[in-house]
């Protein structure tokens, strides 16, 4: 699976993601050095819930070069601590608005919602995201 | 204003449809057809439920 | 193979949420309500047993006729047993699916015993309101009821006459019998109350209703049912008769047809046999920390220099496990300084999320096996990480 990469002035477009445990089956995602499969730009940790990330990390990996950064966690209603990714989808709201002061694009932070089944929904959705980011060009570092 | 018109056309509508609960309960206490028309109750209720799924599928209302 | 049993019936579960929301908007699904789907079942059960309970007479010579009148004479009142009847029915079938539903996406061991054991607790009380409340008609199917439930608490070891007493009042059917139903039915629905409470003490904000679709859709369909339906009594009970069989209600008077196959004493030993084996079933097979994974990281500890008493955690808590303390000595770092507040975690109620830690921002709470620190070093080697060649 070949993919775009690169913005058009060819820096690298570098993701980290945080991927919950119980959301997207991570068997056959992730390839041994943690980045997703056929994405090698993008780095994926996985938490024991969406609710975990906190939003200082997202702006860490914003400041330590990352184009973007994203959360996914279960379908909304059916986070295995209830509330998790209500509460993650919330704040990523505040920190957007928060960036959007501070003349970082709101648009470098994703949060995404998925199943165990829907594997193939995550990756074209985090495809779809750095689609985006090429866009907007590669990080700020 | 196009918020407070419709929130007035939906509190009108239910109104209406209250009282057409309360006539067809009248309704079928007087004329003996008690099951019949808590049955049309019920089928209404359902129907609304309905509605509400069909509203939000054709984008009418979002989620919240 | 139970095991693998269980993760089947997981991915079961995820994949019929799939195909229901390919139909339904995803927060109209009715399995994220399920608690809340019994829950509004039960109201429906309490406003309309409060309206039945206003025309029921607990005799043996007045419970039918009561019902009776109440079904024919009242205004709507065949109507409202019929809710009532069918409520119930629909109460059963929620709390079926929200238990295997919390059964089979892992919902119910570890730190969350406490609701699974306070709902078994539930489920055991709703069986036992939903079926005394076929003995209060005193028909025959009430009759019949009530001597094989007669039958099988006597065959109980050592206290089984002692229990078929207290079950009728006495030594025989008698005037006692009828009220002492009435209670047996009354005083379990409202001990119900007493249980939730127990079962929703380590939740916040429990979702107690459904969206209201559903809230009208159920009631919708319960005014159908009874409507098409009518619940209806059967003959009354005749001292003496033995009526050769009944109307089966299936949700409640399953183990009453058990008893065509085997003495009533076994039919109740099953019964006590299957709720008891609920009973543990967090219990059993319990996981290792290395198969739990990233879902074992350790309950939550509050780094006591560094937490402000801000609170942010207590209020992002899903279960209640955060609790505020008065501050017995003032915080190291200089945010702590003034605290007047310390978090402390439960360490009985906490499942090892780590949305405290999200919540935190004071680097004042930690997952022991995924330190802030750690987690840190991974964002940074990932945001410069070199163009991987690799694949
Ligand atoms: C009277 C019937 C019951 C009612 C009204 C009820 C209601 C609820 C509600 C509203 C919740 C909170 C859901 C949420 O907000 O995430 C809940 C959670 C729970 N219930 Fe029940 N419940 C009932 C019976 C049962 C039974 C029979 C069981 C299983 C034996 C059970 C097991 C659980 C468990 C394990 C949870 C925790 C789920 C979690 O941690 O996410 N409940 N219940
Ligand atoms: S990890 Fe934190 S948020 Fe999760 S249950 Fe424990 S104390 Fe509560
Ligand atoms: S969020 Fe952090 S600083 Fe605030 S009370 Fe909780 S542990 Fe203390």
């Amino acid at each position: 699976m070949a993919t775009k990469t690169e913005t058009a002035q060819g820096t690298p477009v570098r993701v980290v993601g945080f991927l919950c445990d119980w959301a997207v089956r991570s068997e056959g995602l992730l390839n041994p050095d943690d980045t997703l499969v056929g994405m090698p730009h993008v780095t994926v940790i996985r938490v024991p819930c969406s609710g975990f990330v906190k939003p200082g990390w997202l702006e860490l990996a914003l400041r330590s070069g990352a184009a973007g950064t994203f959360v996914c966690g279960c379908p909304m209603g059916d986070c295995l601590n209830r509330e998790g990714n209500w509460i993650m989808e919330d704040r990523i709201d505040q920190l957007r608005k928060r960036l959007a002061r501070q003349k970082v694009d709101p648009d470098r932070i994703a949060f995404f919602a998925y199943g165990l089944h829907d594997q193939q929904a995550f990756l074209d959705a985090v495809q779809a995201f750095v689609d985006r980011l090429r866009a907007l060009g590669g990080g700020k570092a | 204003m196009r918020g407070a018109a419709s929130a007035l056309a939906l509190a009108g509508f239910l109104a209406v449809l209250a009282l057409v609960c309360v006539a067809a309960m009248v309704y079928g206490e007087w004329f003996d057809r008690r099951l019949l028309s808590s049955g049309a109750l019920g089928v209404l209720l359902v129907l609304y439920a309905a509605i509400v799924v069909l509203f939000r599928k054709a984008g009418i209302t979002a989620e919240e | 193979m139970y095991r693998r049993l269980l993760t089947g019936l997981q991915s079961a579960t995820l994949r019929l949420d799939v195909g229901i929301q390919r139909v339904l908007p995803q927060d109209f699904n009715p399995l994220y309500y399920t608690g809340g789907l019994a829950n509004l079942f039960l109201t429906v059960l309490v406003v309309s047993g409060i309206l039945i309970f206003l025309y029921y007479e607990p005799s043996l010579e007045g419970a039918y006729a009561s019902v009776e009148f109440l079904t024919r004479d009242v205004p709507y009142g065949v109507v409202f047993r019929g809710i009532h009847r069918y409520a119930a029915d629909a109460y059963m079938v929620a709390i079926l699916l929200h238990l295997f539903r919390n059964w089979f996406t892992d919902r119910y061991r570890e730190a969350r015993d406490s609701q699974w054991l306070s709902g078994m607790v539930l489920l055991v009380f709703s069986g036992l309101a939903g079926f005394t409340g076929y003995l209060l008609v005193w028909d025959e199917r009430s009759q019949m009821l009530t001597s094989l439930t007669v039958q099988a608490l006597r065959s109980v070891p050592l206290v089984g006459h002692w229990l078929a007493e207290v079950f009728v009042g006495g030594p025989g059917v008698s005037d006692t019998t009828l009220p002492r139903f009435l209670f047996l039915h009354v005083g379990p629905a409202m001990a119900l109350y007493v249980l939730l409470w127990w079962h929703y003490v380590r939740l916040r904000h429990p979702k107690i209703w459904p969206p209201a679709v559903w809230v009208l859709f159920g009631l919708g369909l319960l005014f159908i049912l009874a409507s098409v339906l009518p619940a209806t009594s059967g003959r009354p009970a005749q001292p003496g008769a033995s009526p050769e069989g009944f109307p089966v209600d299936w949700f409640y008077l399953w183990p009453y047809v058990l008893a065509r196959w085997m003495a009533p004493g076994w039919a109740l030993a099953l019964v006590v046999a299957l709720l008891a084996y609920g009973m543990v079933i967090p219990y059993t097979l319990r996981e290792t920390p290395e198969e739990r994974g990233l879902r074992a990281l350790g309950q939550a500890v509050v780094v006591d220099e560094n937490c402000t008493g801000c609170e942010l955690c207590y209020y992002d808590c899903p279960y209640n496990a955060i609790y505020m303390v008065p501050s017995p000595a003032p915080g190291k770092s200089r945010a702590a300084a003034n605290r007047k507040l310390l978090a402390v975690v439960v360490d009985s109620r906490c499942v090892e999320c780590g949305i405290c830690i999200g919540a935190c921002p004071f680097e004042a709470l930690e997952l022991p096996r995924m330190l802030d620190r750690d987690v840190q070093q991974r964002i940074q080697r990932g945001a410069q990480a070199p163009a991987a060649a690799a694949t």
